[in-house]
């Protein structure tokens, strides 16, 4: 009969050097159920991944539930990870992307094609007047973002706000840096020309407000 | 002929920073490190700069929505689910593999392969084998059965070894 039996933690001299040890070492640590180096690794890449699909999905329970699904899929590979190349960090930014693009197609499928889906941070501002306001941007922006198609609001995301390379982008979405260039030009257009012709909007709005004072 | 050559070179370098605004945005620690010195050599050039002041506006309007941090609570989840000692070990998982292997090749039909995929009596099975109470062929079985489950994640991991 084969036995099975838990792999022996590593020693304290190991454990100091958690801090210093690339993800590649961590995930390798963490497969043999080294918990302090599954630590360094949320301490590591948590709050980005959750930042990734919190634009990606406008919401803080959903973001969490994606980053959480995420570092699932970390845990269950984590034995096996053999860094050929690829970059820990990239994989987990392509396994977040596949979790949040999958979030998001079962809940299109759940709403009619009429509404739209509901950034938190859209919801926050209702009025149009209050988006031109300095610090409301950022609803307007989050509006805009989530009526993006999909593929080039993951680019955005990975690519401005994650600051990734095209080359790490193209990794994590798992298309050619080429369609990359071409997901964030068409993404970069159609914000400027929803966010400027909103802002249009709001300034004529707000010149007849004036007016009829 | 020289000059027209070297002015389509110029031209196409000048349409390959216009690509990289257009993609990348006003700010060139943002551009593929290959494109960051058609900045400097295009930057006066006033179709250019005014690519880059709209790009800088939206470049400053997307920067303006910040995303909350996750929570501490939402952390110690994240890591509640960290395996422990008593995962397998990649020894462990190698010699399924070769199990596994076998089974295609010789006992079980892919569609009957796919069909052990239920989770909870892969792991039902596995851990009766580890209590002594099953035998060696339900311990195949509980093997290809979590195999078959995580093929889906095996498949984006090989290509992220690449």
């Amino acid at each position: 009969m084969r036995e099975y039996t838990a792999r022996p933690e590593r020693n304290a001299s190991a454990v100091v050097s958690v801090g210093e040890e690339s993800d590649e070492e961590l995930a390798s640590r963490v497969g043999g159920g080294d918990r302090l180096a599954a630590g360094a690794l949320v301490a590591r890449h948590a709050d980005r991944i959750f930042a990734t699909c919190y634009r990606m999905l406008g919401e803080r329970a959903a973001a969490e539930d994606a980053a959480q699904e995420t570092f699932m899929r970390l845990w269950k590979h984590a034995s096996r990870w053999r860094p050929r190349g690829a970059k820990l960090e990239t994989w987990l930014y392509r396994i977040a992307m596949n979790v949040c693009l999958d979030m998001l197609r079962r809940r299109k499928r759940m709403m009619s094609n009429a509404e739209t889906v509901a950034f938190e941070r859209a919801d926050e501002t209702p009025s149009a007047l209050e988006r031109i306001e300095a610090n409301q941007t950022r609803a307007a922006v989050a509006a805009a973002l989530a009526a993006l198609p999909e593929r080039q609001r993951a680019a955005i995301v990975l690519c401005h706000y994650q600051e990734l390379s095209n080359i790490d982008a193209a990794a994590a979405l798992d298309v050619s840096v080429e369609a990359v260039e071409s997901l964030l030009s068409r993404a970069r257009r159609s914000l400027r020309e929803k966010l400027l012709s909103q802002r249009d909007e709001l300034l004529e709005g707000a010149r007849h407000g004036a007016a009829n004072l | 002929m020289a000059r027209r050559i070297s002015e389509t070179a110029e031209q196409r370098l000048a349409a390959r920073a216009k690509a990289c605004v257009a993609a990348f945005g006003a700010d060139p620690a943002r551009w593929p490190a290959e494109d960051q010195s058609l900045y400097v050599r295009f930057e006066n050039d006033p179709a250019f700069a005014a690519a880059l002041r709209s790009a800088a506006r939206l470049d400053d309007a997307l920067d303006s929505y910040a995303a909350p941090e996750i929570s501490e609570a939402a952390k110690a989840r994240l890591l509640a689910r960290a395996p422990t000692g008593s995962t397998p070990s990649l020894r462990e998982r190698a010699s399924a593999e070769r199990l596994i292997k076998v089974l295609r090749r010789r006992l079980i039909p892919a569609s009957a392969l796919a069909a052990t995929c239920a989770i909870g009596f892969a792991v039902g099975a596995l851990d009766a084998q580890r209590a002594g109470a099953a035998d060696e062929e339900a311990l195949v079985y509980a093997e290809a059965a979590i195999d078959a489950a995580f093929q889906e994640e095996d498949a984006l991991w090989a290509t992220g070894d690449q």
